[in-house]
């Protein structure tokens, strides 16, 4: 009887932890100033940074890239979010698999503008370890002007699984 | 000692899943609301007027551990043309006569609406800023906002602010 209660509380214990597991888990990343020049041909963008992130259960992921964009009149900002990248003759670009997104500055302005933006994607994942890759592109079509990326940050939040 | 042995697993259960589930995962928030930003802005290494403050807490010994904050202050400025806006976040103030400022020694950005443009313009914003500690820190974080600078003075209205930190896991 003693052993077998020695063994229940073995048991329990360790169960007790996974049920407890903590679901919510928040990484952050401040990539600060970045200059996009890289411009948009419309498959593998730029990698502005990546983040990596472990759930030990079914989860929601919440991936968010924000910050301030300086544009020029005419500028575009194209910003995505994915998980599968592939290493160029220099730098590291990656699809945006999860989410893309596009910021346009009209030709019509007069003045550089600071706009500020926050671009969010979701996943329903199971328990995984993955890298997570924020990307972008300038221009396209004709054009080519940088655009410069201030106060970038990242972050990814785990929630539980979605009912 | 079987009584002995049932306790223990009782008074285990609720124990490992209190540890388990110690909370590094905490959310501080805080509405400001409303506000005008009529400080002018005087240099990058100046203080800036304090928006508002928000304390967080690693001192209750649950979350004694290395941590990951991020800090963000949310909301509107409602801008006219030429109009800027600066924003910070810190964890140092000087009092001036008896207004308190606060540095942005964490963080800090600039949002601008063009001179040229010809329309007030609301502009929503979100601004972050991290830090990595240690635990058994119990500290006030300032959110300091300034206007204009290099000789405008317009002020800037912001609405809808919302201060938070947001206390993570040590970061990988």
């Amino acid at each position: 009887m003693k052993k077998r209660l020695a063994l229940l509380v073995l048991l329990l214990v360790p169960l007790a932890i996974w049920a407890a597991d903590p679901a919510f888990d928040t990484y952050a990343k401040a990539t600060g100033a970045v200059t996009i020049d890289s411009v948009f041909d419309g498959t593998y963008w730029e990698v502005v940074d990546n983040i990596i992130y472990t759930t030990t259960d079914a989860a929601c992921v919440v991936f968010t890239i924000k910050g301030v964009a300086l544009m020029d009149p005419g500028d575009k900002l194209w910003l995505g979010i994915g998980n599968d990248s592939l290493p160029l003759v220099s730098g590291a670009f990656a699809t945006r698999a999860i989410d893309s997104m596009l910021i346009k500055h009209s030709l019509t302005e007069r003045d550089k503008a600071y706009i500020p933006f926050e671009f969010t994607a979701i996943l329903d994942t199971t328990a995984a370890t993955d890298t997570i890759f924020f990307s972008a592109a300038c221009g396209g079509h004709g054009d080519a002007d940088p655009v410069e990326l201030t106060n970038v940050f990242v972050t990814v939040e785990i929630g539980d699984d979605m009912p | 000692m079987k009584k002995r042995l049932a306790l223990l697993v009782l008074l285990l259960i609720p124990l490992t899943i209190t540890w388990a589930a110690d909370p590094y995962f905490e959310t501080y928030a805080k509405a400001t609301g409303a506000v005008t930003v009529d400080s002018t802005f005087d240099g990058p290494n100046a203080y800036w007027e304090v928006v508002d403050n928000i304390i967080y807490d690693l001192t209750d010994g649950s979350t004694g551990d290395d941590a990951t904050l991020v800090y963000t202050i949310s909301g509107v400025a409602i801008m006219d043309p030429g109009s800027k806006l600066w924003l910070g976040i810190g964890n140092d103030t000087l009092k001036i006569g008896s207004v308190v400022f606060g540095k942005r020694n964490l963080d800090s950005m600039c949002i601008k609406h063009g001179l040229s443009e010809r329309d007030r313009k609301y502009v929503p914003f979100s601004f972050s800023a991290l830090q990595d500690t240690t635990g058994n820190i119990k500290d006030t974080i300032y959110f300091t906002a300034a206007c204009g600078g290099y000789g405008f003075f317009d002020p800037v209205y912001l609405t809808n602010v919302v201060v938070k930190v947001e206390i993570g896991d040590d970061m990988p």
